[in-house]
């Protein structure tokens, strides 16, 4: 079943469509691009369809809300570098 | 992206809110945002603090609403003294020493310009080349370099 994979920023511009950008080529290496279906967003527009399960996997590069944490994958490495992988392997847990 | 060279090196400054004040007057001096910007790009920091610590150096990727924006550019600072950015994600504060200001008219219309950052800030080779560039055009010259233009 194709998942829904929503990446959230604070504005919906800059960094969610780089952090889809690193996401998207890594899960075509991996061969499951078409396991997911890409959605992109800003924070303050998708806290209470996070906190309803609106989305299959959520992944962030700002700070959200405690309430809604747990439900959430920090992808600020997609943009540093440091710990990517870690990422990749939470996303991929979630397939 | 580069073509009004707001391109600020060895700027003195004492706070992440006054870095990003002196850039955005330059973005609005040269034409590319409109006078909400500043007050709009300010406030987002508070609210969503973009600094990112790679492997090799601290760096802060500003922005905001393209509704602010007259065209897409990206403002560049260099500051003399790393100053204090609360990181995108988590919040750790961390010290920031080059500061890309982005003003994008659309929304996603950037993916390649961005990714190419994305990849130049954590290029140690480029970040040394950025720290050590001594005039406005080396700067710019190195960023056409990376691939954003």
């Amino acid at each position: 079943m194709v998942k829904s994979l929503m990446v959230v920023c604070g504005t919906g511009i800059a960094t969610s469509t780089v952090a889809t950008g690193k996401i998207k080529d890594y899960l075509e290496s991996v061969g499951k691009t078409d396991q997911v279906k890409f959605l992109q967003s800003k924070i303050a527009d998708e806290v209470s369809a996070i906190e309803n399960g609106d989305y299959d996997i959520v992944v962030s590069t700002t700070m959200v809300p405690s309430a809604i944490k747990d439900k959430v994958i920090n992808g600020v490495a997609l943009l540093t570098g440091v710990g990517v992988q870690k990422v990749f392997d939470e996303i991929e847990a979630q397939l | 992206m580069l073509s009004d060279k707001v391109i600020l090196l060895d700027e003195p400054a004492d706070s992440d809110q006054e870095a990003l004040g002196i850039m955005a007057e330059h973005l609005l001096k040269s034409g590319a945002v409109k006078e909400s910007y500043k007050p709009a790009l300010l406030q987002r920091e508070v609210d969503f603090p973009t600094g990112l610590a790679t492997e090799n150096i601290g760096i802060a990727m500003p922005h905001t609403d393209a509704e602010h924006v007259n065209y897409d550019q990206i403002a560049f600072m260099r500051l003399r003294e790393p100053v204090s950015f609360l990181q995108m994600g988590d919040g750790v504060k961390i010290q920031v020493k080059f500061i890309f200001m982005l003003a994008l008219k659309e929304a996603h219309s950037q993916l390649d310009m961005l990714q190419t950052l994305v990849t130049l800030i954590q290029d140690e080779n480029k970040i040394q080349q950025l720290l050590v560039a001594t005039d406005e055009d080396n700067i710019v010259q190195i960023l056409k370099d990376a691939g954003i233009e």
